[in-house]
């Protein structure tokens, strides 16, 4: 068993890592963070994207484990509190982004990796930063439209 | 918040938050984790089951055939199918045996450990395969149904057309790929079941459940959670999922949750059917249609479930949204080893016109015609008589969207282009229909209900079964209900979808929902504002009550004085509206929706990969009651079509699919969808509310043929079948050698 204490969505929190023990876990049955969805286990759905200080992982191929004391992670549930979060969550509803919303937490984690690099991303950037994000409700469009849109506000 | 207007959704802020509860995301006391042991063979008699001695497995508990309280099967049409396999097994996965335990590593691994001993006998699969065994009527196979449309004299036509070809069009097995895996709670409450996880129908749920666990069905309470996709893969399997988990639960006494992992959910849940039409159709040289013979086979799997109704679907679909004098068309769903097909957004309609559109194209060729000629010469238009007898009425928007799609794309001067470079352009066409609702007499025998209920707060609280899985249901059915009370969104409520709290509304499925079920919620609301004036002694005054004293009361203050009330309405199909299921003849839908497609492609003819550049789509749909929820179903549906057409491709291997997880199992994701050019028109239909017919699944049809079209068109080859990968193509290219 490990000690870890990390950082989630601005709260410290210490957890025993047995060895195995996957981010998505953590997240999901020891912080009770279900907004990190699991859709395949095996890193293809993307639905379990998460931020882990600054980059865009996938929580279930992540081994707890791994991660340093003092890691920063962003769930869904952080992004209300955070400024290009929320501007993200109000384009996404106002954009029809989303229909059963099993990928969105991942969709808008992904969003919020690109714009934190690229506040004014063109639409191929976009759709390459999207693109291990499985969605099989929307078609995508919406989806794009939304983070440009979430974009233009901040320009 | 008004019909015709786009608000957010009603339950978007939840889903952005990660505040919406899944059935995985629920903390319960004392949760127990549930597994599935499966047959290893395909076909066979069960010579012994071998199971871990309970005493080195407890407290963990395992549950077999023998264990059932009720009747051994899960009926979805036919009693056929057990809901666990006690002497023999049908399909590579059948569920033989269940376990429970504190973990699920634990549930896991005791399944593991449970060996399904089996006499193996010959087994049959393969869409190709069952269809030569149909036509040399082979009287091994068991057909699960066999119907026909006759009309006319097909015969006579065939003989005296100036042109008759020959056609054979298949299409590939589909998985559905809900982002949500299938999950299910079972909890056991005093004497009874209750049921909370992923699924489309609770009142499908509730009499499975209650037949295995020997319950009566009012002592099964089956609730939705929120869904996470489900495009028909949730209307029949969560009666399976729920009788294995209450089964678990009764055994353990603790509540069980059975989620099924992605390759579980894939290898082993249902799919969309494999199909295989033969057409022999006959036309005069002008293009008109004067004969269709046709034969079409379903590999059902090796269960009934819903595959007598999906095949009648495809068959009323078969000749396409167009007037063919003489009709002979047979369909069958044919028994196979391997899992159950099922449902999936479309149901039957997309393969029997995958067929139609692709000979469409085939016969405009051969009379060195425009494809847009040889449709617009035989579009379906008001006054038409289908082969099943039934006359076009109102709301027939299949012209408007052929001239739609042609004008956008400009088809007429791209098709002029091909080029003879490695890489090639091709533009195809197709049309589509989708009857809205159940097939033939399904509405009358359900007879959907649905209710409201007026607090004293002035809050409408709507109780109807239908479930939200993503499409946005709450939200439309919001706009019913202001729109028809003039009343803001605050005051609108939904109920959970709980059978001991809601009426039943039918199942959420067929496009029926904001057809059938919305119009039931515009009339019972249309009810509920009738008795609070009568109660009061108003009448409406824009959003007041206006009292026969001059007084004017908000809704919230006219509430008060008369709640609660309750309306409760049920649907009524119009007594003209008939339907022969024997003969099918007769209205098969009360209503269409209509649909054309044109895409343009890049194939290159080194590497045979199919590019996708575009899509012109053209829908109409009666009234769009919220054009961007509208317009995410018709996208959405529209990229599932061109997955199924392109790049989801299933095989069969030693009685397992091949593709059973997302690395080789190529959904489109957002590098893969074209840019898609959509035209909504709305030609209302007096019997939907505000004029609305059924879109859900309407958007699955025209593509996938309108891909072939176009590669036919790049190619100058006529690929037979979907999906188009590069091997296929390859291979058409060295036939044609």
């Amino acid at each position: 068993m490990i000690r870890r204490t990390m950082v989630v969505n601005g709260r410290t929190e210490t957890v025993d890592i047995e060895p195995g023990l996957r981010l998505i876990d953590v997240l999901r049955d020891r912080l009770n963070l279900t907004g990190t969805k699991e859709g395949c286990g095996e890193g293809e759905c993307g639905s379990c994207s998460v931020i882990v200080d600054g980059t865009l992982v996938l929580a279930c191929l992540t081994l707890a484990e791994s991660l340093v004391d003092g890691t920063r992670i962003l769930t869904v549930e952080g992004l209300s509190n955070d400024a290009l979060g929320a501007r993200l969550q109000r384009a996404f509803l106002a954009c029809h982004a989303v229909q059963c919303g099993y990928c969105t937490p991942g969709m808008l984690l992904a969003a919020h990796a690109l714009l934190t690099e690229d506040p004014d991303p063109t639409s191929e950037r976009i759709v390459q930063a999207l693109s291990g994000n499985l969605c099989r409700c929307t078609g995508y469009a919406m989806i794009v439209e939304a983070i440009q849109a979430a974009s233009r506000e901040h320009g | 918040m008004r019909v015709g207007e786009s608000p957010i959704r009603v339950d978007g802020e939840d889903k952005v938050t990660g505040r919406t509860r899944f059935a995985a995301d629920l903390s319960v006391q004392g949760l127990w984790h549930a597994a599935v042991a499966r047959s290893l063979e395909p076909c066979g008699r069960i010579s012994r089951l071998d199971l871990p001695p309970a005493l080195e497995i407890a407290p963990a508990v395992i549950v077999t055939a023998d264990h059932i309280p009720g009747d051994n099967v899960i009926a979805v049409i036919e009693p056929d199918m057990p809901c666990l396999a006690r002497d023999r097994v049908s399909y590579l996965g059948e569920p033989v045996a269940l376990v429970a335990a504190p973990s699920a590593r634990q549930a896991r691994e005791i399944a593991a450990r449970i060996r399904v001993h089996v006499d193996p006998e010959p087994a049959v699969w393969g869409i190709e395969a069952l269809a030569i065994r149909v036509l040399a009527s082979d009287p091994s196979l068991t057909l699960f149904s066999d119907i026909r449309i006759e009309d006319g004299d097909v015969e006579a036509a065939l003989a005296g057309s100036d042109l008759t070809i020959e056609g054979t069009y298949m299409t590939g097995l589909q998985e559905h790929v809900y982002i949500e895996p299938q999950t299910m709670i079972a909890f056991v409450d005093g004497n009874g079941i209750r049921i909370l996880g992923s699924m489309q129908c609770p009142y499908y749920v509730r009499p499975a459940v209650a037949r295995v666990m020997a319950l009566p069905e009012e002592r099964v309470i089956v609730q939705q959670a929120p869904t996470g996709g489900a495009f028909g893969g949730k209307e029949d399997y969560p009666s399976t999922m729920a009788c294995h988990a209450a089964l678990l639960a009764r055994a353990c006494g603790h509540p069980v949750r059975l989620v099924l992992d992605r390759t579980e959910d894939m290898a082993f849940t249902t799919k969309r059917h494999a199909s295989w039409t033969r057409l022999t159709t006959g036309c005069t040289r002008h293009g008109r249609l004067e004969a269709i013979d046709g034969l079409l086979v379903l590999d059902a799997g090796a269960y009934v479930t819903l595959s007598p109704v999906v095949l009648s679907r495809a068959l009323l679909h078969a000749c396409g949204p167009y007037m063919c004098p003489n009709v002979s068309f047979r369909a069958v769903a044919v028994r196979s080893n391997m899992p159950p097909s099922g449902a999936f957004r479309g149901f039957g309609a997309p393969q029997s016109q995958f067929a139609i559109e692709s000979q469409m194209d085939e016969i405009a060729h051969r009379l060195c015609l425009s494809p847009a000629i040889v449709r617009s010469t035989n579009l379906l238009a008001t006054g038409d008589r289908m082969a099943t007898g039934q006359v076009m009425g109102e709301s027939v928007g299949a012209r408007a969207c052929l001239e739609s799609v042609l004008l956008r794309s400009g088809y007429h001067e791209m098709r002029t282009v091909t080029g003879s470079s490695p890489v090639r352009t091709g533009i195809g066409l197709a049309c589509c229909m989708h009857g809205a609702g159940f097939t033939g007499n399904g509405e009358r025998r359900l007879g959907s209900r649905a209710r409201l209920k007026l607090t004293p707060d002035g809050v409408v609280d709507v109780l109807v079964s239908t479930t939200e899985m993503g499409q946005g249901l709450l939200t439309t059915f919001t706009q019913i209900v202001c729109s028809t009370l003039l009343v803001p969104p605050t005051l609108v409520r939904f109920e959970l979808p709980d059978t001991s709290l809601v009426p039943d509304s039918g199942p959420t499925v067929a496009s029926r929902s904001t057809m059938i079920v919305g119009r039931l919620v515009e009339r019972a609301s249309r009810d509920l504002e009738a008795s609070l004036l009568a109660r009061i002694g108003g009448q409406r005054d824009k959003e007041h009550v206006l009292l026969p004293s001059g007084q004017r009361l908000t809704w919230v203050e006219a509430s008060r004085r008369v709640a609660p009330l309750e309306a409760e309405v049920q649907h009524q199909v119009p007594n003209d509206q008939k339907w022969d299921e024997t003969s099918y003849r007769g209205t098969a839908y009360p209503v269409y929706s209509w649909g054309a497609a044109v895409a343009k492609v890049t194939v290159d003819m080194d590497t045979f990969v199919v590019t996708p550049d575009r899509l012109w789509l053209a829908y109409e749909v009666g009234k769009a009651v919220n054009p961007l929820a509208a317009r995410g179903q018709l996208e959405g549906g529209s990229l599932q079509a061109l997955g199924w057409a392109l790049s989801e491709n299933i095989t069969v291997s030693d009685g397992r699919y091949a593709q059973d997880r997302l690395q080789t199992y190529i959904v489109p994701t957002c590098a893969d969808a074209p840019p898609m050019d959509l035209e909504i028109i709305e030609m209302p239909w007096s019997q939907g509310p505000s004029g609305a017919k059924g879109l859900g699944e309407l958007p699955m049809n025209a593509v996938a043929p309108a891909l072939r079209n176009a590669v036919r068109h790049a190619m100058g080859l006529s690929p037979t079948s979907i999906p188009l990968t590069p091997e296929s193509l390859m291979a058409l290219v060295e036939r044609a050698r």
